[in-house]
């Protein structure tokens, strides 16, 4: 039986499989994980020693190397809560990202950060910006000698982990894991691929500090299987030499979002795809954004002659909330596509099958039914089940099912829903149809772009004060394009005229969201003054301003200016 | 390969418009390239990558991050160029 507690979970694994190893190329590290399970006493020892207290949440920033890990489950060891916190971006300035970590840390009221090995620089340049958190270093906390004060013994229903990938930067969200949803929800990945078979192996690129990263590692270091986790920028810098690594290193399992598939297309030619032996790749996640259902065929024809196989591509559904998984496809069933009416799926809520292909036909990729211990249900907007086939609003129960989430003031926010059996909104539209999950939509104001989440009110918020926009008036609205790619875009109200300004402000203020936020798929389009809907009250129609987004708008007076340069 | 910083300025716009998919006459040495359309980190990254083989250097996370311009990318590639000739 496994541990009830993350540390103990990584006892037991360590004491069956002391040798087995997660490896850290991009650091040049390997971590027996005897010596892993050492690292994250000594690390709570020192935690303690400092003055942690058991509940304290600490912030973990670190690298993807063998810090984080300690780090992680080093505070909860501690008895304390780990809240991995997000590093940034190249395309982020530093001003925008400190203030996301500001209402991060100040929505869980961390003052006490673990900093891995790597991140000094970045450390040096946040500390005068944020100087409410104290930064402490891993090898300094665990070198701290002293007498071993004794460490707390956490219980499984103690908070273990708090989760930051939801809510936007001015009101961030965190999920609050137990150890509980943690042991649950680690097991329900490895029971539904059959992780740990002779001769597996994991791997990823993504960030730890995000849970598809995270959970998917500790799901195979908790078993005692091998694991090896790449720097993401290895990845991104040079797809193909990161795949040619995973396949001689004999690589079983990796995750990614869909972009990481698409990233392997553009890297890698048929010619040199060919080259490389895929045969060992067994399970191929993707996830953490919408599927398409192009990406898997193409993937599928460039990479089948390196012996990646049909069924390897492994299309689900999950999210921090559920501890990662909440729907896996059959095993060794290939990725199935389903066609339906575009229409009818977006005006009445209708699944209506088509032919493939045909005109007004929208592919979507079945992501497989509720992993263990994890119940599904598609509901209307009184919360009463819909029937197969009809789009509702997707909710979820479980052990591995957060109880609730971390809001500004500190206090885990009381979900209005927990009340009512249980059930967990994910805010996500789907349907289902022969007892396997389609994601159509979102109902919550949201894009997911790469596996982050980005919310149109950071977009406003930054935009409102611009010189040349109409006194405050702008509205940011989320689009969905053919594939399923989603945008981003700004509607803003200037007395502008001039054609040259009028490029000028659109570009500024897309330089100024992209830069903030970290995000490229930004648009910005200006309107003249009071074309943007308002209610009586003076509350901007969202829904009829993502009308002014499409092509088709009756706004012949207004010229188009995304900021294209 | 050109070590000098109005070279390394020229070479980067070069990478900087293949990556980013524009043409170069639109990018100046102070274009803010997180203001072009679909120059998400991603893309950034791989114009770092593909700076960092063509001058032989590694540049250090913490270097790039922040850096927002042809003339900054090329002031860390002239500061990484300088370290590796001391």
């Amino acid at each position: 039986m496994r541990g009830l507690t993350l540390p103990g979970a990584l006892d037991e694994a360590a004491a069956g499989h002391p040798d087995t190893a997660v490896t850290f190329p991009s650091s040049a590290e390997r971590v027996r994980l005897a010596d892993l399970a050492a690292a994250t006493t000594a690390l709570a020892r020192g935690l303690v020693a400092d003055g942690a207290t058991p509940g304290e949440r600490v912030g973990v920033y670190s690298r993807n190397n063998a810090d984080f890990l300690t780090g992680v489950i080093g505070v909860t060891r501690a008895g304390g809560a780990a809240c991995p916190l997000p590093l940034p971006t190249s395309a982020a300035d530093l001003a925008g990202y400190a203030s996301r970590l500001a209402s991060i840390t100040a929505a869980a009221g961390i003052h006490r950060v673990v900093v891995g090995a790597g991140v000094d620089g970045i450390v040096r340049r946040l500390g005068p910006i944020l100087p409410g958190l104290r930064f402490r270093g891993v090898g300094e906390l665990s070198g701290a000698g002293g007498g071993p004060p004794a460490l707390p013994a956490g219980g499984e229903s103690d908070v273990a982990i708090v989760q930051f990938t939801s809510g936007s930067t001015a009101l961030p969200k965190g999920v609050v894991l137990t150890h509980r949803n943690v042991v649950h929800g680690t097991a329900a990945i490895v029971d539904g691929i059959e992780l740990g078979r002779p001769g597996d192996h994991g791997a990823t690129w993504l960030p730890l500090y995000h849970d598809m990263g995270l959970f998917g590692t500790l799901s195979a270091a908790l078993i005692g299987t091998p694991m090896t986790v790449w720097a993401p920028s290895t990845f991104i810098k040079d797809p193909g030499a990161w795949l040619r690594a995973f396949a001689s290193m004999g690589c079983t399992v990796a995750p990614s979002p869909n972009f990481g598939y698409d990233a392997l297309l553009a890297a890698v030619t048929p010619e040199e795809a060919a080259e490389v032996d895929l045969g060992r790749w067994r399970i191929a996640f993707n996830g953490a954004e919408p599927v398409n259902p192009t990406t898997i065929e193409r993937f599928q024809d460039r990479f089948g002659p390196a012996g990646f196989a049909a069924e390897t591509m492994f299309p689900v559904y999950g999210m921090a909330e559920a501890t990662l998984a909440v729907t896996f496809p059959p095993l060794g069933r290939p990725p199935l596509t389903t066609w339906v009416d575009r229409d009818r799926l977006a005006r009445d809520g209708v699944a209506q099958p088509v032919v493939a292909g045909a005109p007004g036909a929208r592919g979507l990729v079945a992501l497989g039914r509720p992993v263990r211990g994890m119940r599904l249900r598609v509901v209307d907007g009184q919360r009463r089940p819909r029937p197969d086939g009809y789009v509702g609003e997707i909710e979820i129960s479980g052990d591995a099912v957060a109880a609730g989430y971390l809001t500004a003031g500190g206090a885990p926010a009381p979900d209005a829903t927990t009340a009512s059996a249980d059930w967990l909104p994910t805010g996500d539209l789907g349907f289902l149809t022969d007892g396997e999950l389609y994601i159509s939509g979102r109902r919550k104001e949201m894009i997911i772009i790469r596996g982050v989440n980005y919310y149109p009110e950071d977009a406003e918020a930054l935009v409102r004060d611009a010189p040349g926009v109409h006194r405050r008036r702008c509205v940011a609205v989320v689009d969905a394009g053919e594939a399923g790619a989603e945008t981003l875009t700004v509607i803003a109200e200037t007395g502008l005229a001039d054609a040259a300004e009028r490029v000028r402000l659109a570009t500024e203020l897309r330089a100024g969201i992209s830069a903030a936020l970290g995000l490229a798929e930004v648009s910005v389009r200006l309107v003249a003054p009071d074309v943007l809907p308002r209610t009586s009250s003076g509350k901007f129609r969202r829904a009829e301003a993502r009308d002014l987004t499409r092509p088709a708008a009756p706004l012949i007076s207004e010229v188009r200016t995304d900021a294209r340069l | 390969m050109s070590t000098e910083a109005d070279g390394i300025v020229r070479q980067i716009t070069e990478i900087v418009a293949v990556e980013l998919g524009v043409p170069v006459d639109v990018l100046m040495p102070d274009t803010d390239l997180r203001g072009i359309e679909g120059a998400d980190s991603v893309r950034l990254l791989r114009v770092v990558a593909k700076v960092e083989q063509t001058w032989d250097v590694e540049l250090d996370d913490d270097d790039v991050f922040g850096v927002s311009s042809i003339a900054a990318l090329s002031t860390v590639v002239g500061n990484a160029l300088q370290v590796r000739a001391a």
